[in-house]
């Protein structure tokens, strides 16, 4: 729990900053797959292998994961058809009996309706939302940080000692 | 004020390097564990799932494994006899095998060959070892149940008497003269012809009371009198005939509404009568009941082999059924539930498996099944080679076998489960061990075979028959056995045992002088026999039957002596029963023979007036039917007669004046 912590104050700090979209948006972007594969599959774990060794954001993709987890059950009466016709997809079927009698790839359940369908539409979705993510971010620092940096009570935070306390600190121990 | 200068910042690369430490520490406290501690936990496992299963302590010596290399190897497995926990039931040295890691990575469990060395039976334990709490029996009745139940007459059982002390018995005695005066309230039957009786007196009343609802004298007189006045021949037109045939009908409808009421009353009797040959039968039954219990009170022997064999050979068979049980037991524990419950006699719903898809309904979605081209079953064991070789060290025995093809999938594979195994274990003078064992579950039912002969092995102290009146026991026999089980579907069980004694040696003791000597003279002179017990059908209803050449020589040895005695016995027993019922049984035959007279009597009378009544009825409508179509005819004839004569009188009378105008 101290890590997840850590890294959405990460995160706030992180979107606070004027770099680090692309991190932000990716984990973002990921936490979809994440949300909407089954916990216990192969294609979480190539995820989670990714995006602890790339630098995505962790928080990002972990607080994306816990959100699209909702929508995925939302979408399953969606995902659910998708699978289905991709399953049943008599030109298909060669590929899914081989992919069925290849070694560990039976692990990603990919011959479960809704884990087929919900994979098609994550991996659809994930380069939309990644761009969409991004520009979000940036419109946010412009529109609502910038705008809060300007107002009074802003600069009269920061015209504290405890900013200069707060500033040194991070400058020492932040990220 | 000063003026800060930033660093700047460190580009970062895409790759979180300060990850990589974690993650590497993580692998090597995996690694540390499967290097240190997977093998004991394993080996732990092992011993708490063996104790669990079997019921008796389980003892891994060592179980070493290399996950690279995908191999396993096993040390000295121990498993505790629960009949003697100083004893190992089993004994194994070494079991070595390897994982196939293409099937692995499958997620299937495959072995090429699994090597078993080193078997022992009845090995000396360290220490005594656990043995778990009997578990509480199921509900349906076991192989030992069975045994007891339909080997052993039922009434035996409750009489708690026996072949050979019920001789003893009867040698002394043989006379129950007296006893036979006091077994009236003994007698069953007695009560059931009174029942009996008094429900056919009821009857008898019902049937006076219904033969009063059939049509009187005076009825049948009065439909003679309607009859009689009703005309049936020369109507002068057709209304009076259409009268006439109203009236006849109306009294046919009510001759024909009481005919019907007779013919009811007659099923009815008919029913009743019907019902009488059920308590004839009954009564018959229960007769034969008393008898065989007063035969086993007054304990009159039954010499017959079947019942020798079953009375001598039910001690050495039952230990065997015991095991059969135990195996069933543990058979439905771990057996999937669908043939778990075939072992109980229910149906198998399987059916064969064929290469389509077949969705198979989720709580999410639907998991499709593609099929399996180059696949595994999920688990798969090809070989299991069985073989050790006694030495100086340990006394091991002298077994080579082959078990193959241990699936959860045999139409996959397409192959049997098989297994065929030979030795001798030479520390128990067992010789000739020959085991060919096959499990075929390819098609729809099942087939288990099994062949399991034992060249020869040495039985000591074999207690056949003990009691007060003495005993027969072997101290030293040299014994064949060969056995068979055939089972179809789990459900339809064939099960054979054939043993042969030989080097026989009877040490016969008996109260009794004459039966001592019967024993002595029939017994003394065999030294070798056999016995055949053999259990067929299904499960909850096995046939058993139990057969061996040392009944049938007691039969003839007892025959001799005893066959005229006991024919006397069984007569005089049969004659005080028949004294006792037949009063009874001839007041029964009397009642019911004056019910049928009576009621059967007046029944048929009253039909037989009413059926001519009615035939006269219907035979004067057609008649008088008849006669008006005949009336008819004629008058119609004689009225084309007078027309046809009418016309040519006019003709000829017209021809004449034509004649006369023409002058001719």
């Amino acid at each position: 729990m101290p890590i997840l912590m850590r890294q959405i104050i990460a995160l706030i700090r992180l979107l606070h900053s004027e770099t680090g979209q692309n991190q932000i948006a990716s984990g973002l972007a990921f936490g979809v797959f994440l949300g909407f594969a089954p916990f216990l599959s192969l294609q979480t774990l190539f995820v989670l292998i990714v995006v602890f060794f790339f630098r995505v954001q962790l928080g990002a993709a972990f607080l994306s994961a816990f959100f699209f987890k909702f929508v995925a059950f939302l979408l399953d009466p969606v995902a659910d058809p998708i699978g289905r016709a991709l399953l049943e997809q008599e030109s298909l079927r060669p590929i899914w009996t081989k992919m069925y009698n290849v070694p560990l790839l039976p692990m990603t359940r990919f011959n479960n309706s809704i884990v087929m369908g919900s994979f098609m539409i994550s991996l659809i979705l994930c380069p939309i939302l990644f761009f969409a993510f991004r520009s979000m971010i940036l419109k946010y620092r412009v529109a609502v940080v910038s705008h809060v940096e300007n107002t009074k009570v802003w600069k009269a935070l920061k015209a504290t000692k405890f900013y200069d306390w707060y500033q040194k600190y991070n400058n020492l121990y932040g990220a | 004020m000063s003026t800060e200068v930033s660093k700047p910042k460190k580009v970062q690369g895409p790759i979180r390097w300060n990850a990589i430490i974690p993650f590497i520490i993580v692998s090597l406290l995996v690694y540390i564990y499967f290097l240190l501690f997977f093998d004991l936990h394993m080996k732990k496992a092992i011993e708490w799932a063996g104790y669990k299963a079997l019921g008796a302590e389980v003892n891994v010596g060592e179980f070493k494994s290399s996950f690279l290399k995908g191999n396993v190897s096993i040390k000295k497995i121990e498993l505790t006899d629960s009949k003697q926990p100083e004893l190992n039931a089993l004994e194994l040295a070494d079991i070595r095998f390897d994982v196939n890691w293409d099937a692995l990575l499958r997620v299937k469990f495959v072995v090429e060959e699994i090597a078993v060395e080193g078997v022992q039976f009845k090995s000396k334990r360290s220490r005594p070892g656990k043995v778990a709490p009997p578990e509480p029996s199921d509900d349906g009745p076991g192989f030992v149940d069975q045994l007891q139940e339909k080997a052993m007459n039922k009434i035996d059982k409750e009489g708690e008497n026996n072949i050979l002390g019920d001789t003893a018995e009867f040698l002394k005695t043989g006379k129950f003269d007296a006893q036979l005066q006091n077994i009236q309230d003994q007698i069953v039957s007695k009560k059931l012809i009174a029942d009996i009786n008094s429900k056919w007196k009821t009857k008898q009343n019902e049937w006076n009371e219904k033969v009063k609802t059939l049509p009187t004298t005076e009825e049948l007189n009065s439909f003679k009198e309607r009859f009689g006045k009703i005309k049936f021949s020369n109507f002068s037109n057709l209304q009076e005939l259409d009268a006439s045939v109203k009236e006849a009908n109306t009294l046919l409808k009510d001759v024909e509404a009481r005919n019907k009421q007779v013919t009811d009353l007659k099923s009815q009797f008919d029913t009743d009568i019907k019902g009488l040959d059920s308590d004839y039968k009954s009564i018959n039954d229960q007769i034969k009941k008393d008898i065989d219990t007063l035969k086993s009170r007054f304990k009159i022997p039954k010499i017959d082999a079947a019942s020798f064999a079953k009375e001598l050979f039910m001690g050495y068979l039952t230990p065997y059924m015991a095991k059969l049980d135990r195996y069933k037991k543990t058979a439905q524990k771990y057996l999937p539930p669908k043939y778990a419950k075939m072992l109980d006699g229910d149906k198998q719903t399987a059916k064969p498996a064929d290469d389509t898809i077949q969705p198979l309904p989720r709580s999410e979605g639907v998991t499709y099944e593609f099929p399996v081209k180059n696949g595994y079953p999920l688990y798969w064991i090809q070989k299991v080679k069985v073989s050790s070789k006694s030495n100086a060290q340990a006394d091991y025995g002298d077994v080579n076998g082959l078990i193959s093809n241990i699936t959860s999938n045999q139409r996959q594979i397409g192959l049997p489960t098989t297994a065929k195994i030979e030795g001798d274990f030479n520390k128990f003078n067992v010789n000739g061990i020959k085991l060919n064992a096959m499990f075929d579950n390819r098609a729809v039912d099942s087939i288990i075979k099994t062949d399991f002969i034992v060249g020869s092995y040495f039985l000591e102290g074999l207690k056949l028959f003990e009691n007060k009146d003495g005993s027969i026991s072997i101290p030293k026999t040299k014994v064949s056995l060969d056995s068979t089980i055939n089972v179809v579907a789990l459900k339809n069980f064939d099960i054979r045992l054939n043993n042969v004694f030989n080097e026989v040696n009877f040490d016969i003791k008996a109260a009794d002088a004459t039966l001592n000597e019967i024993l002595q003279s029939t017994m003394g002179g065999i030294h070798s026999f056999d016995l055949e017990a053999s259990a067929k059908g299904e499960l909850k209803n096995l046939g058993i039957e139990i057969r061996s050449s040392l009944g049938r020589e007691l039969e003839k040895g007892f025959s001799n002596l005893l066959q005229n005695k006991v024919k006397e016995a069984n007569e005089k027993l049969q004659a005080t029963i028949n004294a006792e019922v037949g009063k009874l049984k001839a007041q029964l035959d009397d009642q019911v023979s004056a019910l049928k007279n009576q009621t059967q009597g007046e029944i048929k009378k009253v039909q037989n007036q009413i059926d001519d009544q009615k035939k006269q009825i219907e035979a004067k409508i057609a008649q008088a039917k008849n006669d008006f179509e005949n009336q008819a005819n004629k008058a119609k004839k004689d009225a084309e007669d007078k027309a046809k004569k009418q016309v040519e009188d006019e003709a000829k009378k017209k021809a004449d004046e034509l004649k006369k105008r023409l002058g001719l």
